[in-house]
């Protein structure tokens, strides 16, 4: 399924947007204790309910007909948990830890390669990219993990990444019906 | 989700991948047993008990990353006087790393380890601490500390 051509949000559609910039942060938060469980089992740093946030990104990005969406929602996340002090252990560098997913999402829907697969395989692969890349940015910036860890530790964020992407793209199909209906 | 092939292969292929490592990640890494730290030093490694530890009431005030103030009141050590149990010369220790259960770990140079009063190691609630005072914020609070490897100094 090719992507819809960009052009001018609607008021529903920022609305929605707004809305997935906040239930990701939420969700974030909710998933985290049960994340964490596993992580301690499998002794890496926490992390894995980022993948879940995300998805919130790639279904935004999906749905939504205006550039650099993915970049947007990320640095509005990251406002927001400063403002809130939710840092963690990133502290003033979150902004990085929240944006450059988002980032990496907008990259990857300019690849012609990646707009031409099915919506199943695009979210999947923005989704398990943008979690890598949270998970490697969060190494930098605070794990400086080495070794086999920080292979574990990425390829858990990229099998979870995988999972959730899959999963949005059929919240993103119900969506995408009624956001963009009239289009 | 609907039914794709080529995802579910792949996703099957990631789990499989991890499932893996984990395996391998679990048993490359030393069991941390209650109640122990392990102290690595080169190629030797020193299981201490928290009871063997000659522990004295550390007192001090360390801050969070939100200017919030903590109170420290319990029994610890000093991490040189902890290197000192074991014939561990501090004078050739270029750094010392000290990691939680969950491979998170915080760095203390040389000259922090010399300096009086700076680093300890406190016994809080059935598991070791981290502690540093003097720090900024709460990035060196490792909590439930399972090991400590030490980086000698180039001879």
């Amino acid at each position: 399924m090719r992507l819809p051509p960009r052009h001018r949000p609607t008021l529903r559609q920022l609305i929605f947007w707004a809305i997935c910039c906040d239930l990701g942060l939420v969700c974030k938060r909710l998933i985290a204790p049960a994340a964490n469980l596993l992580t301690d089992a499998m002794r890496i740093p926490g992390g894995i309910a980022t993948s879940f946030s995300l998805l919130f990104i790639v279904i935004g990005c999906e749905v939504m007909p205006f550039h650099y969406c993915g970049t947007l929602m990320g640095i509005t996340q990251g406002l927001i948990m400063m403002v809130l002090g939710h840092t963690g252990s990133m502290g003033p560098l979150a902004i990085i830890g929240y944006s450059f997913p988002g980032f990496i999402v907008d990259l990857l829907m300019r690849l012609p390669l990646v707009g031409k697969l099915k919506r199943a395989e695009r979210m999947a692969i923005m989704n398990a990219s943008a979690a890598a890349c949270a998970a490697i940015t969060a190494n930098i910036i605070v794990f400086r993990l080495t070794g086999l860890t920080l292979i574990l530790y990425s390829s858990t964020a990229l099998t979870a990444g995988t999972i959730c992407g899959w999963a949005s793209s059929g919240i993103a199909d119900r969506i995408d019906h009624y956001l963009n209906k009239n289009r | 989700m609907r039914k794709n092939r080529t995802l579910l292969i792949c996703t099957a292929a990631l789990l499989l991948l991890t499932c893996a490592l984990t395996i391998l990640h679990i048993s490359a890494s030393s069991e941390p047993v209650a109640g122990e730290i392990l102290v690595r030093v080169g190629s030797r490694q020193y299981a201490i008990p928290y009871d063997s530890l000659a522990a004295e009431e550390v007192h001090g005030t360390i801050i969070n990353g939100k200017g919030e103030e903590s109170v420290i009141n319990a029994p610890g050590i000093e991490i040189i006087a902890l290197l000192s149990t074991i014939n561990v010369d501090p004078s050739s220790i270029e750094s010392v790393s000290v990691i939680s259960a969950d491979e998170y770990h915080a760095e203390i140079a040389d000259h922090e380890l010399m300096e009086s009063e700076k680093a300890y190691l406190i016994l809080w609630d059935n598991s070791c601490r981290l502690v540093v005072f003097g720090d900024s914020n709460s990035k060196r609070a490792v909590r439930d500390v399972v090991r400590i490897d030490t980086v000698s100094k180039a001879s």
